[in-house]
């Protein structure tokens, strides 16, 4: 094996960078906790008491503490108990445990026992758990 | 369920079809299809129960469909085979993954004198 490698430097190198990045996905995932398929971008945080205005567009996940003001289009998003989110969001995969005002348009959302969602939904897979407030129309599409 | 004391219940099997106005004092069972305005103190819509029409209730639980409007005074489950469309009325509200509900959300305070 070690013998192999400093024959062939350049190709311990490759294996070196593929080790690497596996083990990074690998990591993230955990914390993400989602089926989706695996990305390279590491989650991004709004933390407590941070507030946003603006829009947010990532191809990673998002976990919001803080307050947002704006459109957002992630791939996974996870507002906090603490968290909320005002505007538009787009996502694949939501998972509310504060608060959501405005249309938000995903394929699997899960609205936590004590969150609110104001605003109309479009969904494909809901998941209400027991004193989750949702206002606003629900649409569902395949 | 109601097979202990059927006083003021309703059963509804399946592939019975009912139409008109229902006031049910206790729980309405319905695995048939319902045609009409169901109101009750307990709904329970099994997996192949219809209800086209306005279903009102305290306690809501439906593994079946419900369209047109719904309205709970205490509490709406939505099982992972349940359909729900219309508009929607709730107090306490949970949904299965894989329960369909389409239509108006809106959320209501409990009632401080509940009729039953």
């Amino acid at each position: 094996m070690f013998s192999r490698k400093s024959d062939d430097d350049q190709n311990s190198q490759n294996e070196d960078f593929v080790n690497e990045e596996t083990l990074e996905i690998d990591d993230s995932d955990e914390v993400e906790h989602s089926s989706s398929p695996v990305r390279h971008l590491k989650p991004s945080m709004i933390s407590e008491g941070f507030e946003f205005n603006g829009d947010i567009k990532s191809n990673g996940s998002l976990t919001v503490d803080g307050a947002i003001v704006g459109q957002c289009t992630v791939d996974n998003s996870i507002v906090g108990v603490t968290g909320s989110v005002s505007g538009k969001i787009t996502a694949k995969t939501i998972n509310v445990k504060g608060k959501l005002a405005g249309n938000v348009n995903c394929s699997d959302i899960i609205v936590g026992g004590r969150s609110i969602v104001d605003g109309n939904i479009t969904y494909s897979s809901i998941t209400i758990q027991r004193g989750g407030i949702v206002k606003g129309d629900l649409k569902k599409v395949n | 369920m109601s097979d202990q004391n059927q006083n003021g219940c309703l059963t509804i099997g399946e592939g019975v079809t009912l139409s008109g106005n229902f006031t049910v004092p206790d729980i309405a069972f319905i695995s048939g299809t319902v045609d009409g305005e169901l109101s009750a103190r307990e709904i329970l819509i099994g997996a192949t129960g219809v209800v086209k029409g306005k279903v009102s209730a305290d306690i809501i639980d439906v593994r079946g469909e419900i369209h047109q409007e719904v309205i709970s005074k205490k509490s709406l489950l939505i099982r992972s085979t349940g359909k729900v469309s219309g508009n929607i009325t709730y107090v306490e509200l949970e949904i299965e993954k894989g329960g369909d509900i389409q239509g108006t959300m809106v959320k209501t305070d409990a009632p401080s004198g509940s009729s039953y």
